[in-house]
């Protein structure tokens, strides 16, 4: 099942929860150039935390945890290749998450 | 059918499609390797970039401490630098090709070439359209001896580069070869620079030129001036080159040899087939066409002046000419700028090109600045060329901090005719550099209060 979070983030609720952004909050912020990741494997995070920071061709962008949790992986590859996520946003995770069911289910 | 289709999406035509999207044409634009052209891609953009880092570096390791900043073990990854450089590749390309995209422009990835008048061949794909701008840009120059051997890098190849040479001669002392010195040497690299002029920089004031020799000489550049390389050999690795100065001729073995003596337009057979005007570049005149009707030429490829914000303001004189809004080109007020460490900057006249009887000339040293005290900087000066009798700025020159950002104001002046005392009579922020200038307006006027 999926959740969108202010128009900006979407959340894939599984077990681990993939994070992404919209394709809309991707085009009011311009292509992406650079995605900076926060976070690591492992590290334990609040909602409300920046996990990746964006720089796109006309803005920087914070990513913020939309639950708490701990990251269990972050999508290192779009380091190298930031094209990925422009091209298709809303397949494309930035973290996956192990987070709390309460939480998600407010979302 | 097109309004326009661009030939090359370097400054010239990027800018150009945009604003010709802007005043509601239809535009297609043609680039055979990346958008942003040479200055994204091999030269603003990364020298740039590079030059930022090995700047960091020097300070870290010269200038922190004196600072109050002790840093322990200062180093380079050259690695790291590369990235940060294509980082800055990348986003200034992605720029583009996002302007392209939000301004409904149709971008072909393609090597162009021009039919005739009206069609454009690209790749596959032909285009129709009422105008084409060639705006294809410039390359490195090679000529003998080191087309003759292999491996002689040029500028392009120093983006390309997977570590820092141990050593390197650099042939050619212009504001490319300096620019790539100064970075190489600051990393620590034994560099030597031949240049034939009897200055490097030879197209500023020798005063200018010496400031920076002083700089590029404390960190261990060599600089042979009135000088030049008359054989260069590949021995094993290594390249054996034989320079000849004024006091001696003598063999150098260096790592890598790095030729920067200048850049020539890109002009393709389709051209000259079609009896394009050509000289140095293509010629054209003040509204920006060539010798064939409905065929418009913008940027190096003109061989005017090799700027990308030439390449910009000629762009857009284009887009307005094929709108039907009839521009000229104007070229009087251009700046200039070199990212060494002080850097460099002037616009309109230079002191070796004034003319004595009607201008003036005054100057006022960055040591006499309480930020250039505050940053620990010494070196450099403001200079401005006035006319005598009505005090109009007609030039600037400048090599000290911040002289990149700050030619500006000279450059507003000399275009719109403001004199010394309008511009002594501004109030200029204390402490800034630009107290450098304001200093140098009222030395012009009489006597600067600060001096
Ligand atoms: C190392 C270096 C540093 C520099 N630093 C500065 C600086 O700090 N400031 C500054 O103002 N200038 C600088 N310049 C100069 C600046 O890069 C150029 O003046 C500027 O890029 C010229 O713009 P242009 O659009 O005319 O051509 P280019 O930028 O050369 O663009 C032309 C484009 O046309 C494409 N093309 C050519 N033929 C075809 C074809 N047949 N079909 C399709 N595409 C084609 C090319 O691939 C290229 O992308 C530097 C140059 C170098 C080499």
């Amino acid at each position: 099942m999926r959740k969108v979070v202010d128009g900006k983030i979407w959340v894939e609720v599984a077990e681990p929860v993939l994070v992404g952004v919209t394709k809309d909050f991707l085009e009011e912020i311009g292509d992406v150039t650079y995605v900076g990741f926060q976070k690591s494997a492992g590290d334990t995070v609040n909602k409300g935390d920046v996990i990746v920071s964006l720089e796109t061709v006309k803005a920087a962008e914070e990513v913020v945890c939309p639950v708490s949790g701990k990251i269990v992986e972050v999508n290192k590859d779009l380091e190298n290749d930031p094209e990925k996520l422009n091209e298709d946003p809303e397949s494309v995770w930035l973290v996956k998450i192990e987070a709390a069911k309460e939480e998600l289910e407010s979302l | 059918m097109y309004d326009a289709v661009v030939i090359g999406a370097g400054p010239a035509g990027y800018v150009s499609a945009i604003k010709m999207a802007h005043l509601g044409l239809k535009v297609a634009v043609v680039e055979k390797e990346h958008a942003g052209g040479t200055c994204t891609n091999k030269g603003c953009i990364p020298t740039k970039a590079l030059l930022v880092s090995s700047h960091m570096y020097h300070e870290a390791k010269n200038k922190a401490k004196r600072l109050g900043v002790n840093v322990q073990g200062v180093s380079y990854d050259f690695k790291a630098i590369r990235s940060h450089m294509q980082r800055a590749i990348n986003t200034s390309r992605k720029g583009v090709e996002y302007l392209f995209k939000k301004n409904g422009i149709d971008y072909v990835k393609a090597e162009a070439r021009i039919e005739k008048p009206g069609v454009v061949r690209a790749g596959d794909q032909t285009l129709q359209t009422r105008a084409i701008l060639i705006a294809t840009g410039s390359k490195p120059t090679i000529f003998p001896p080191f087309d003759q051997v292999e491996g002689i890098w040029t500028s392009d190849d120093v983006f390309k580069a997977e570590a820092l040479p141990e050593s390197i001669l650099i042939v050619g002392g212009g504001v490319i070869g300096v620019e790539m010195g100064a970075f190489m040497g600051m990393l620590g690299a034994e560099v030597h620079i031949v240049e034939i002029m009897d200055h490097i920089l030879p197209g500023e004031d020798q005063d200018i030129a010496d400031v920076v020799k002083k700089s590029l000489t404390a960190i261990g550049v060599k600089i042979y001036e009135s000088s030049k390389v008359t054989k260069v050999e590949k021995r094993g690795e290594a390249f054996v080159a034989t320079i000849e100065t004024p006091k001696e001729t003598f063999d150098l073995r260096v790592s890598r040899v790095l030729l920067s003596v200048g850049r020539r337009p890109n002009i393709g057979e389709d051209v000259k087939e079609l009896g394009i005007a050509v000289e140095k570049g293509i010629v054209t005149d003040d509204h920006l066409r060539t010798s064939v009707e409905g065929i418009y030429a913008a940027g190096d490829v003109r061989a005017k002046i090799m700027l990308a914000h030439v390449g910009f303001h000629e762009g857009i004189v284009v887009a307005y000419n094929i709108k039907g809004q009839e521009k000229k080109v104007d070229l009087s007020v251009v700046p200039s700028v070199i990212y060494t460490s002080p850097e460099v900057s002037s616009v309109g006249i230079r002191e070796k090109d004034m003319d004595g009887e009607r201008h003036g000339v005054a100057k006022f040293p960055v040591a006499a600045s309480g930020r250039a005290a505050a940053m620990g900087e010494r070196e450099g000066f403001a200079k401005v060329i006035y006319e005598k009798d009505t005090g109009r700025v007609v030039g600037f020159s400048m090599v000290g901090p911040f002289a990149s950002e700050l030619v500006m104001e000279a450059a507003v002046a000399i275009k719109h005719g403001l004199t010394v005392e309008q511009l002594a009579s501004t109030i200029h922020p204390h402490p800034t550099i630009s107290e450098t200038l304001l200093g140098a307006f009222e030395q012009a006027e009489g006597k600067a209060i600060h001096l």
